[in-house]
């Protein structure tokens, strides 16, 4: 019984998630009977669902005959709908840094600082845009936000820690 | 209920009002007509200027958005063969044939007429169960309350797709979600983990703008590339051919409108499931067209079209009544209600009809509102498809994480919403459905609330959930249910061996 290598991603993503329910289960028994309760139930069903999820990944008879019970396609028939969009783990995780950056920029420097350069540098350097297309785009998109937020809808913009330090 | 329609209307009539429905109606069509991005997407990023509106003025925006979605849907799949949402797809069938045959505007214009007509079936049939809905609702007490959230939850992880087992686990994950934070019966601050911004729970409407907003642009930035590669130039003419081609075939516009308030009155099943639906039976119905089912025949345009912006009308059955959202769209529609202070059920349908009626009036408004526009513009919406989605992403994602900001103005919230961009962006390369994830958050309190009345109405005794007639029906179609799928492919696979005898 072993995970064809084409699922195994799927399989590590059904790991993390038992990670997951594992940590909730072990936390309820912290609380008092009421409280964890019904988390308890919820959590216990998890489990056997996922395990099965596991081994519906299998290329044995029983992942194959649990997928059918479950489901209405076997993983041959999942495998074959399956979005042939490749996503390379590096191309996720550049993407990811790229979010990430956006999100600690907001952070250290605020919404409107970084909103023109993040959508500058994506326009220039992801999407090969000219200076000039990438800078109008930016400077859109901050009139926008600056527009729409801090005038007509009144709120105020997180300004970033660093003003806050700075008084 | 009349006084409350005449206040719908009023609430409507001002230019304030008209100004909000065209914008919502205008978002949504573009949002439609874009693929990957859709109506729940919209509404996600909308909540955010919602904040210091008045009920009613937040129920016109989203209103005039849920109603213009599919509609603007409609024009990328007959122009590109892309459908701007998943419900368009049957539409593609005969609309694509008919753009290469050259009657492109023929099917624009009888999909965007069949669409209004749809919508406003759908707005009707809400509007006349009404009244049987409040009866209804009183006979609900915590035991059917919490069979009921049951049942939706597997009913939505059983239309997701063909994956019953992911379905049913993104639902109990949904539940956990849920769980975090303070629980009202007891006062007790669970699953918090010591993090001051988890106490208070997770907060629905960052943690929606993440799962739906933001992880589809992560999702398009690791794809890359523009969104449709269609032909550039389409010649759309005879549009009025197409409106009158609705009228010709009637039957077909109201049996697609039937299906879709029926179907989309059923939680999570939706407006796929419903144009598909609609499309067979018609194809059933008409066995010797003139025009072959897949090459063109106008009626492939029409059932799906009516059936497809009906279903808004039918998802609301459910989500006003019971607080069971019918889809991720009304699920996220919900969350403004929740947010507005208005708690779906008997104390909506008797106290804030006035807000039901402004939703009805705007869903009707606004259906006609985005064919009209669909008929005027169609050729300059099927070049927004063309947009890169290197000019859409940046944009999107930055007005989606400052809406998620300006909920609290809370820069936690930020991070909830980026957090839940990456679990959405997973949910979406390991094919486990969003919409079962965030109906699930939604009805995560309802249903552990609802089971503790249960409880102590019962004194602890499980027998209160198989003992009364509601229940206990609930609790069979819960069943029903689980068991549709593998009913299904029984059936798929009796009609193969059949074929396969009969050669």
């Amino acid at each position: 019984m072993r995970i064809p290598e084409h699922r195994r991603p799927s399989a590590y993503y059904i790991l993390v998630i038992l990670a997951v329910v594992v940590l909730f289960i072990a936390t309820s028994y912290q609380y008092k009977i009421t409280d964890r309760m019904f988390p308890l139930m919820v959590g216990y069903v998890a489990v056997p669902l996922l395990l099965m999820d596991l081994l519906a990944l299998t290329d044995s008879k029983l992942g194959e005959k649990l997928s059918i019970f479950f489901s209405a396609k076997t993983p041959t028939e999942v495998d074959e709908d399956a979005d042939p969009t490749e996503r390379t783990i590096s191309q996720e995780l550049m993407i990811f840094v790229w979010m990430g950056a956006l999100v600690l920029g907001i952070y250290l420097i605020g919404f409107l600082p970084c909103t023109p350069v993040f959508v500058y540098c994506w326009m220039k350097f992801r999407g090969g845009y000219s200076v000039k297309e990438s800078a109008y785009l930016s400077i859109g998109t901050i009139i926008f936000v600056y527009v729409l937020f801090e005038i007509i809808l009144q709120y105020e913009l997180y300004p970033g820690i660093f003003l806050y330090w700075y008084g | 209920m009349f006084e409350a329609l005449i206040e719908g209307i009023v609430n409507l009539s001002s230019p304030h009002s008209l100004l909000l429905l065209a914008a919502g109606s205008a978002v949504g069509l573009l949002f439609g007509a874009i693929p990957g991005l859709g109506g729940t997407t919209a509404v996600a990023l909308l909540i955010s200027l919602t904040f210091g509106m008045e009920p009613w003025q937040a129920i016109i925006l989203m209103g005039g958005v849920m109603a213009a979605t599919s509609t603007g849907g409609s024009v990328s799949a007959i122009l590109l063969n892309t459908p701007g949402i998943a419900p368009n797809a049957a539409t593609t069938f005969d609309g694509y044939p008919l753009a290469q045959q050259g009657k492109a505007g023929m099917a624009i214009g009888a999909g965007a007429t069949a669409s209004a007509l749809g919508g406003v079936i759908g707005v009707i049939s809400l509007v006349a169960v009404i009244p049987i809905m409040k009866a209804i609702v009183l006979l609900f007490t915590p035991p059917e309350f919490f069979m009921l959230a049951i049942f939706g939850l597997c009913a939505i992880a059983v239309s997701s797709g063909d994956r019953l087992l992911q379905g049913l686990i993104t639902a109990i994950i949904g539940l956990m979600v849920g769980f975090v934070g303070y629980y009202d019966v007891t006062s007790t601050v669970r699953f918090d983990f010591g993090i001051p911004l988890l106490e208070d729970g997770i907060k629905l409407v960052p943690a929606l703008i993440g799962l739906f907003a933001i992880s589809e642009m992560i999702n398009l930035a690791v794809k890359g590339g523009s969104i449709s590669e269609g032909a550039s130039d389409v010649e759309i003419s005879r549009i009025s051919d197409g409106v009158k081609s609705v009228f010709k075939n009637w039957s077909t516009m109201i049996v697609g409108s039937g299906y879709g308030t029926f179907i989309g009155a059923v939680p999570g099943v939706g407006g796929t499931v419903a144009a598909f639906l609609s499309y067979s039976t018609q194809a059933q119905r008409d066995p010797t067209p003139d025009i072959e089912y897949g090459k063109g025949n106008i009626k492939g345009v029409i059932a799906p079209e009516s059936a497809n912006n009906a279903k808004d009308g039918g998802s609301l059955i459910p989500t006003l009544a019971f607080g069971i959202p019918g889809s991720a769209e009304t699920a996220v529609f919900l969350g403004v209600l929740v947010l507005h202070g208005i708690e779906p059920g008997q104390k909506l349908l008797e106290d804030h009809q006035d807000l039901v009626f402004t939703l009805v009036v705007a869903l009707t408004v606004s259906a006609v509102f985005a064919t009209l526009v669909v008929l005027a513009l169609a050729k300059y919406m099927a070049l927004l498809t063309r947009i890169s989605v290197h000019m859409l992403i940046p944009t999107v994602t930055v007005v989606a994480l400052v809406g998620a900001f300006a909920l609290n103005t809370e820069i936690g919230d930020v991070v909830i919403a980026f957090i839940f961009a990456f679990i959405g962006y997973f949910m979406i390369k390991f094919n486990y459905p969003r919409v079962t994830f965030t109906i699930a958050i939604v009805l995560g309190s309802i249903t552990e609330l609802s089971f503790h009345q249960s409880m102590l109405i019962s004194d602890d005794q499980f027998s209160i959930f198989y003992t009364r007639g509601l229940s206990v029906f609930l609790m069979f179609l819960t069943v029903l249910s689980l068991a549709f799928p593998t009913f299904r492919r029984k059936m798929k696979e009796r009609k193969l061996a059949k074929q396969e005898a009969e050669k």
